[in-house]
């Protein structure tokens, strides 16, 4: 059974003045398995970001459904889904969405604090991560005084430290430099490789190469998609690239 | 650029940030008619008409008036500055976009000035136009509180209106100086990020933690110790600095402090509520600090100002029949001369026939003889009237009675030997008192011992009193006129005391009759009747002296009222920049929260905590500041003559009460402001 799975999925937005409908997504179908490294691909406006929102619980499809384990997250009630994200879902944003006012420490804490388990706990799960993610040093310092990369792992750590079924990552090299980019997206194959099923939505033809499998939404649904299979990330990058020509000029792919 | 653009520009800047620009304009008119009206009632002629008998009461009032305009103004120049310099900041992004848009620092500055000129002329004009409007109902007030007659008609001050126009158009003028410094000296990308510089945590102030204890302590201290009226006086305003400076410690510094200790507290601080509420207080502190010091202090001195001007008011009544018990006092002051002895039954019978002459008749007549001089009690329980003495622990002014005019006062008799006394104001059963110069320090008459045969609970003599009063009633006059011989050998002839004679009548006439009275008894010769030699003579009628105490406590509690009015308005604009300010910070943050897995509930329950803390904490400490300022409050109206400390408690109680609710409701108002801003 895929661990996500997305069927028919369709948002509508009235605008506020007019009540003009604006069609984010008009039906959109696709799966996740357990494991897997998924990118979605799309222009500006395509309904990229809507639906990660959906996904993450944060907005609510005018039809369709959204399984998670087989467990359809649309229908869960307002009160328990705060919790739902919290123990199923880890984020990674683009611009980091770390607090000012906690330590790097207790940012990464956060999620365990408001899930409400005891300090020994925190502290367990705390250890190994951080020793694994080489921000041990970090611990104590302010997101105020690290770098964007240092910054974006701290994010990645917090996002990893519930234990999530899925990471959803929104534009996580958005703000990177080139360097910091190439060691998120080596951090994100080597988590992938240890199992951790990930989501991630960017605009970033090299962030998309490192991907098991790329999904392209245009106009509101899943356009195309290209699987990595044996190819090396300089082959997903040229294939990618000729995805988006042919998404540019028109063309009439179906996946 | 067209010419046209600015004042457009300035007006729709004005209108897209009316959500700052309309309460500092509506605070703004506030303090125009506060500062119209007071000024107005200094040159309102209705007042001085409506003063019966033409007594001091009047230019109590004018006193106070004066007095009131200049600490309004003050507080004006203080507060527009701090609001103008809140606006700016909030608006340095807005700036900067203009200038990187192309507007030139020049355009920028007339901009400036344009606002400054609109925001100054609806300001002032408004506020003048409610100030002229509120006048009259204040002017109602005003004599209501004063027991004055209400004056009719309606009546406007050219030379205030002038002179309030002048006063906060040049107040405004400067603020809008200051801005264009402030543009001038900027930089465009410093303006655009202006909004938004990261605070940093804010580091522990050891000292300023340290000090912050040591000044609240301090200004405690003081207050509970006071033990008198005129050491109320010369500590007030050295026990207010310290609070005032404890408290600012106490905010910036003692507080993070505090929040620190919970924050290593790791059992405590891992938990939902205290993790979001004690970071967030932490971080905010630093910038929040000084807005909560201003608050509680604002609130502190609105809620002293307040209920000890009410409770003088309410006390006048009762201060009034105790000052001038009957309608006519004659008091004179002689000293024992051998050749020429005062007499007083001669002097009554001369103010009889007076009386009598004008037709009045007299309905009760009750006379005494009384001295009164400071004495200070030493660490052995000695009393000396070298008050400068080594050992001295507080000081006494002492009222000797005779038990014959005890029983007058009280209608208890009593008989007691000349060793023996009844006293109020002390628990010693044995009273001795040692006759040292003030200057020598050597006894100039031997020591003088009482037995305490009766301790009274409450002061048979009303008198005016500036320290503790110490008050005997001794065996008769010769025992009183030994204790003035004593004091006159002590402290010598120029400092001694007179002994005083005080006749109290009770006339068949109206108070202003009496009040004629008084001032006609004056116009014949008064030196030589045969009444013998004194040195003063005082007649008052009781209508008289009621009016001017009316016109002292009535002109404070309306001060009192007014400047609340004003601190009041501060303090709830001040909140409400402060929610607007924190909700544009906390957006992003409870956004955040909320992405990790915060539901809306608890981000709905912490915004609630930390505004309720925040809220709530000035006006905490406010009320343990009055808690212990009210000692010292209870003790200066003593020097009006003010001595229920009932009277006093409940006040304040009720000032504190009526305070909370006000504050809670400006709470409720702002902090809807506060959701509105985060939850969207």
């Amino acid at each position: 059974m895929p661990i996500l799975q997305v069927n028919d999925l369709k948002k509508t937005y009235t605008t506020r003045f007019g009540g003009q409908q604006v069609h984010a997504l008009t039906k959109v179908n696709f799966s996740v398995e357990a494991g897997e490294y998924v990118a979605i691909m799309g222009e500006s406006g395509s309904g990229k970001t809507t639906l990660l929102n959906i996904l993450a619980a944060l907005d609510k499809p005018t039809s369709g459904k959204v399984l998670l384990d087989g467990k359809d997250i649309v229908t869960i009630r307002e009160r328990d889904i705060a919790a739902f994200r919290r123990d199923h879902l880890g984020f990674v944003f683009q611009d980091f969405n770390l607090l000012d006012t906690f330590s790097v420490k207790d940012n990464i804490l956060l999620p365990l604090v408001l899930a409400g388990r005891t300090y020994p706990e925190m502290e367990r799960r705390l250890k190994p991560l951080a020793a694994h993610l080489g921000i041990e040093e970090l611990l104590g310092k302010y997101p105020y005084e690290i770098s964007g990369g240092q910054q974006q792992r701290v994010a990645v750590a917090r996002a990893l430290i519930t234990e999530p079924r899925i990471v959803l990552a929104d534009e996580p090299t958005g703000a990177l430099d080139s360097k910091a980019t190439d060691s998120l997206l080596r951090l994100f194959s080597q988590l992938n490789a240890e199992g951790q099923t990930i989501l991630m939505v960017t605009h970033s033809t090299k962030a998309a190469s490192h991907a098991g499998r790329v999904l392209f939404i245009r106009d509101g649904e899943v356009f195309h998609q290209i699987y990595r299979g044996m190819s090396t990330p300089e082959e997903m990058y040229q294939k990618i690239s000729d995805t988006l020509t042919l998404l540019a000029s028109g063309g009439e792919g179906r996946a | 650029m067209r010419k046209s653009l600015y004042p457009r520009l300035a007006a729709q800047s004005i209108r897209n940030n009316r959500r700052f620009f309309v309460p500092y304009i509506l605070s703004l008119m506030g303090n125009v008619a506060a500062f119209y009206i007071m000024s107005a009632l200094v040159s309102d002629p209705g007042v001085q008409d409506m003063t019966p008998g033409h007594s001091n009461g009047y230019y109590y009032v004018q006193m106070m008036m004066s007095m009131g305009m200049f600490i309004a103004f003050a507080f004006s120049i203080i507060f527009v500055f701090y609001i103008n310099g809140f606006l700016m900041k909030q608006r340095k992004r807005e700036l900067g976009l203009y200038n990187i848009l192309g507007m030139g620092k020049n355009h920028i500055a007339a901009l400036m000035l344009l606002e400054g000129l609109y925001v100054g002329v609806i300001g002032i004009v408004g506020g003048l136009a409610v100030g002229m409007l509120l006048h009259k109902l204040v002017t109602l007030l005003l004599y209501r509180a004063l027991d004055f007659a209400v004056p009719l008609g309606f009546y406007i001050s050219w030379s205030g209106l002038a002179e309030t126009a002048i006063l906060f158009a040049g107040l405004i003028a400067a603020t809008v100086l200051v801005n264009l410094v402030k543009v001038q000296v900027s930089r465009p990308i410093e303006l655009l990020r202006g909004g938004s510089v990261g605070e940093r945590e804010p580091k522990t102030r050891w000292l300023l933690t340290l000090l912050g204890i040591v000044t609240l302590g301090g200004g405690y201290y003081i207050a509970v110790r006071t033990s008198s009226g005129v050491e109320a006086i010369a500590l007030y305003f050295v026990a207010v600095f310290l609070v005032i400076i404890g408290t600012y410690c106490l905010f910036t510094a003692v507080s993070v402090f505090i929040l620190k200790a919970l924050r290593r507290n790791k059992k405590f601080y891992y938990r939902t509520g205290p993790f979001i509420s004690v970071s967030g207080m932490l971080y905010r502190m630093k910038q929040n600090a000084v807005g909560l010091a201003n608050i509680c202090i604002l609130c502190t001195m609105v809620m002293v100002m307040i209920s000890g001007t009410l409770s003088l008011w309410l006390g006048t009544e009762d201060i009034s029949q105790r000052l001038y018990p009957s309608d006519l006092q004659i008091r004179v002051r002689y000293f024992l001369d051998e050749e020429d002895p005062f007499n007083a039954s001669v002097m009554l019978a001369d103010a009889e026939s007076y009386i009598n002459s004008e037709g009045v008749a007299i309905t009760g007549e009750r006379t005494m003889t009384t001295i009164k001089f400071g004495v200070g009690l030493d660490d052995a329980g000695v009393f000396h009237t070298n008050t400068r003495a080594e050992g001295i622990v507080s000081s006494y002014s002492l009222d000797v009675l005779t038990a014959a005019v005890y029983t007058d006062l009280t209608g208890e008799t009593v008989s007691l030997q000349p060793d023996e006394v009844m006293v109020y104001g002390t628990d010693l059963t044995t009273l001795e008192f040692r006759w040292d110069d003030r200057d020598t320090g050597e006894e100039n008459y031997p020591a003088t011992t009482f037995q305490v045969v009766g301790h009274l609970q409450e002061s048979p003599w009303f008198s005016p009193q500036i320290s503790n009063q110490l008050c005997l009633v001794v065996a008769d006059e010769s025992v009183l006129t030994e204790l003035y011989q004593a004091q006159l050998a002590a402290y010598g002839e120029k400092n001694a005391s007179f002994l005083e004679w005080y006749a109290y009548l009770d006339l068949d006439c109206s108070d202003e009759e009496c009040q004629r009275l008084t001032e006609d008894y004056w116009e014949g010769d008064k030196t030589d009747y045969g009444a013998g030699r004194w040195e003063y003579m005082s007649w008052n009628s009781s209508g008289q002296g009621r009016s001017e105490l009316y016109g002292l406590a009535g002109g404070f509690l309306f001060l009192g009222l007014f400047l609340g009015f004003i601190f009041l308005m501060a303090t709830v604009l001040i909140i409400y920049y402060k929610q607007i300010s924190e909700g544009y910070e906390d957006k992003r943050r409870f956004e955040i929260m909320q992405k990790v897995g915060l539901s809306r509930e608890e981000v709905r329950t912490a915004i609630r905590s930390q505004v309720l803390m925040v809220f709530f904490l000035p006006i905490v400490v406010a009320a343990i500041h009055i808690a212990f300022d009210f000692n010292m409050v209870e003790k200066l109206l003593t020097l009006f003559y003010l001595h229920d400390t009932t009277l006093t408690a409940l006040c304040t109680l009720g000032t504190l009460l009526v305070f909370f609710l006000v504050y809670g409701v400006v709470y409720l108002l702002t902090a809807r402001t506060y959701y509105k801003i985060v939850e969207r």
